[in-house]
């Protein structure tokens, strides 16, 4: 799934980030990384781009074209079985 | 006691409040730096401390990364020249301050690694922490010893807007001088699990974080609604436009009133011949010229700088870009084209907004296409002069036609420039969305004023030169010019025997099949000193005096014309084709200077005159033709 698609307000773990070389660099430089947790706070009118939240705090503006190579997996909460 | 002296370069992510340290740190000694080639300002002041030395620092432009710089001029390219060469520069001790958010550490930490990677051996590196008023108001505490010591590198943690924070910088930045160099932040070091551990929460902070967090959530909620919040944005611009507007005129009017009086008492002191008339008229009337756009440019500065220090233009942002793509452009690049719709000169500035600097010069280029205020009066003469037979609903018409026509022809010159002169492909939409706070009052005043001296230096000295030449060439007699005695006053005698009457004849076999004689060419040359000088111009032309305050005479005039054959020299075809030639030449040598000021050279604003000059010539053509074969009259 990737990140234009997501349903606003659940975050997720971003897995892979595919796109030309100097769009990564630039959101390696603002701060995003792969494993991160990040939630789609809204979309902007017309479909062009996406408000994200990341869990560093950082918010971006994103153009749906970008936010479309992030693809993004569901955040694993552990499941603890047992007593320790 | 020798006296030591220091550069310290501030370098830092956009929003973490650099700039404003810097302000504090600075006070008022802060001025734009003389840094050849570079069209972004940069910052530079020296203070003096008893007993310390010398420190001056710079403020250099924000930026998210060094890695990333691609194209040239952009803030990454500035910085990272700047840091190399304080490093080659080894007359002063140069030392690196990272100015990094306290409340977003582990994104500033991103780029300490890469300052530190690229200091390493040879330079020395401080890191200022601020917002420490916010981490404090979130409950959370920083161990700037612990961080310090992990990094191997010093740490000062400050608040931007505490007086207290200008010794504590300045201390700090002696003290780097003569600290070690710095040596590269190992490989493993997770710098978000370093923040972790340095930030330490205090009992409310799950509270108080949430609270602070919920404030920009709570706005966003209303200023990012899928269409509240563009009509929000559309309006906050329509408001920014009325003002540019609304001071522009009433500043004009002052002036010219201003200048007449001044010009009445100058003259006869000055002899009241040629030299008096040229300081009177040509000197005067372009500082008045200068003069005008002031009140325009601070509203602009002013209100952009409170936008963008808010947080807002981003969001705005945010929301019109798709708008914008469609045509061809950035959201970004809105703001400058709708101010353009008042005035090119102060929009020319505003896009300094815009981050990508291909984005910046397409919407440089196309500005001048956008229809400013000064093409109204010439439109409402040709207009109530040609067309006044006509119903009102086809006037009013025709006026929107040309408003429309200057988005058209940006638009369309936006997409040419793209496949041409300016290639690439535009940068996406990818802006960080800082939470909102409050500007800082002084820093928003320096900055206006700031773009206030820095017009009058670099725009108004070219628009003054510019006014003199044209005032010559519209003066001074060409040689050999015979004109048979008339008793027409003698302003008109001079301008029909001018350098810019012989050149306007000379230009008539080629602006014929536009409808144009001599008499326009001459407007139009006049016209370039600002567009509504047109009506003016030909007022002279036609021995009128006041033409500006009441153009009845001027329009029988125009009307009445008959050339040597008996018709009418100019008809509705020719108003069109006038009007389609005002639509997209550049016919503004302010704009010309402003561009030169934001381009750095002559180049663009030269690019500029040559293409729209054809641009308007080919239409003005076309229309002319085209109104021909219709019988239009």
């Amino acid at each position: 799934m990737s990140l234009d698609e997501l349903t606003l307000a659940v975050p997720m773990v971003i897995d892979s980030i595919a796109t030309d070389a100097s769009i990564e660099a630039r959101l390696y430089a603002l701060g995003v990384r792969v494993g991160e947790s990040v939630e789609v706070l809204r979309r902007a009118p017309l479909g062009g781009a996406v408000h994200v939240r990341f869990a560093s705090g950082l918010e971006l503006a994103m153009d749906a074209a970008i936010a479309a190579c992030v693809t993004v997996r569901p955040r694993v909460v552990p499941v603890y079985v047992g007593t320790e | 006691m020798t006296t030591l002296r220091a550069t310290a370069l501030f370098v830092g992510r956009p929003n973490v409040g650099k700039s404003s340290l810097f302000n504090t740190v600075t006070g008022a000694q802060a001025r734009v730096g003389n840094f050849p080639g570079i069209t972004v300002d940069v910052l530079e002041a020296t203070v003096r401390i008893e007993g310390q030395g010398e420190l001056t620092l710079v403020d250099l432009p924000g930026v998210y990364s060094l890695a990333r710089a691609e194209t040239e001029q952009s803030e990454e390219q500035i910085t990272s020249n700047f840091i190399d060469q304080s490093l080659r520069e080894s007359k002063d001790r140069a030392v690196v301050l990272q100015v990094l958010d306290g409340t977003q550490l582990s994104l500033s930490l991103q780029l300490t690694r890469e300052l530190a990677a690229r200091l390493a051996g040879v330079g020395r590196l401080g890191l200022v922490i601020n917002q420490a008023d916010e981490l404090t108001r979130e409950g959370r505490t920083l161990d700037t010893e612990a961080l310090a010591q992990e990094l191997g590198i010093p740490v000062l943690l400050v608040s931007a807007r505490d007086a207290l924070a200008r010794d504590q910088v300045i201390h700090f930045a002696f003290k780097i001088a003569d600290h070690s160099l710095v040596s590269p932040l190992p490989e493993a070091l997770d710098t978000e699990a370093l923040a972790r551990r340095v930030l330490r929460d205090t009992a409310a902070l799950s509270d108080t974080t949430q609270r602070a967090r919920t404030r920009t959530e709570r706005i966003d909620r209303w200023v990012l609604h899928p269409w509240l919040g563009p009509l929000l944005f559309v309006s906050v611009l329509a408001v920014l436009f009325a003002a540019v507007f609304l001071v522009a005129d009433p500043t004009t009017t002052l002036i010219d009133a201003c200048n007449k009086r001044l010009g009445a008492w100058l003259t006869p002191r000055l002899g009241g011949g040629f030299f008096a008339s040229f300081i009177a008229d040509g000197l005067l009337g372009g500082a008045g010229t200068v003069l005008a756009f002031l009140p325009q440019i601070v509203v602009l500065t002013l209100v952009l700088e409170l936008l963008d220090a808010s947080g807002y233009l981003t969001r705005g942002v945010f929301l019109v870009d798709r708008a914008m793509r469609k045509v061809g452009l950035g959201g970004m690049s809105l703001v400058p084209l709708l101010t353009a719709h008042a005035c090119a000169v102060p929009a020319i500035r505003s896009t300094r907004i815009l981050r990508d600097p291909r984005e910046r010069l397409i919407t440089l280029l196309v500005l001048p296409l956008m229809t400013c205020s000064a093409r109204l009066p010439t439109y409402a003469l040709l207009i109530s002069t040609f067309f006044a037979h006509r119903s009102p609903w086809i006037r009013s018409l025709l006026f929107l036609a040309l408003y429309a026509a200057g988005w058209v022809a940006g638009v369309l010159a936006a997409a040419a420039l793209r496949k041409t002169v300016v290639r690439g492909r535009p940068l996406p939409l990818l802006l960080e969305m800082p939470a909102y706070r409050a500007p800082e009052r002084s820093f928003v005043r320096k900055a206006t004023q700031r773009a206030v001296k820095s017009f009058l230096r670099d725009v108004g000295t070219t628009i003054v030169v510019a006014s003199a030449a044209l005032w010559l060439l519209l003066n001074v007699p060409m040689p050999g010019a015979a004109m048979a005695p008339s008793d027409a006053p003698a302003n008109v005698q001079r301008v029909q025997r001018s350098v810019a009457a012989s050149m306007g004849r000379a230009l008539e076999p080629i602006t014929r099949p536009l409808g144009f004689d001599w008499r326009i060419n001459v407007g139009l040359m006049g016209s370039f000193g600002a567009r509504e000088l047109m009506v003016g111009t030909l007022g002279v032309i036609y021995g009128l005096e006041d033409v500006d305050d009441n153009t009845t005479p001027l329009r029988a005039q125009l009307r009445q014309a008959r050339d040597p054959q008996g018709r009418p020299r100019y008809d509705g075809r020719m108003a069109l084709a006038l009007m389609a030639f005002f639509v997209v030449a550049c016919q503004c040598m302010s704009t010309v200077a402003a561009l030169r000021r934001e381009t750095g050279g002559w180049r663009w604003p030269l690019f500029v005159l040559g293409y729209t000059y054809s641009l308007g010539y080919l239409l003005a053509l076309c229309v002319y033709q085209i109104a021909t074969w219709l019988h239009v009259s």
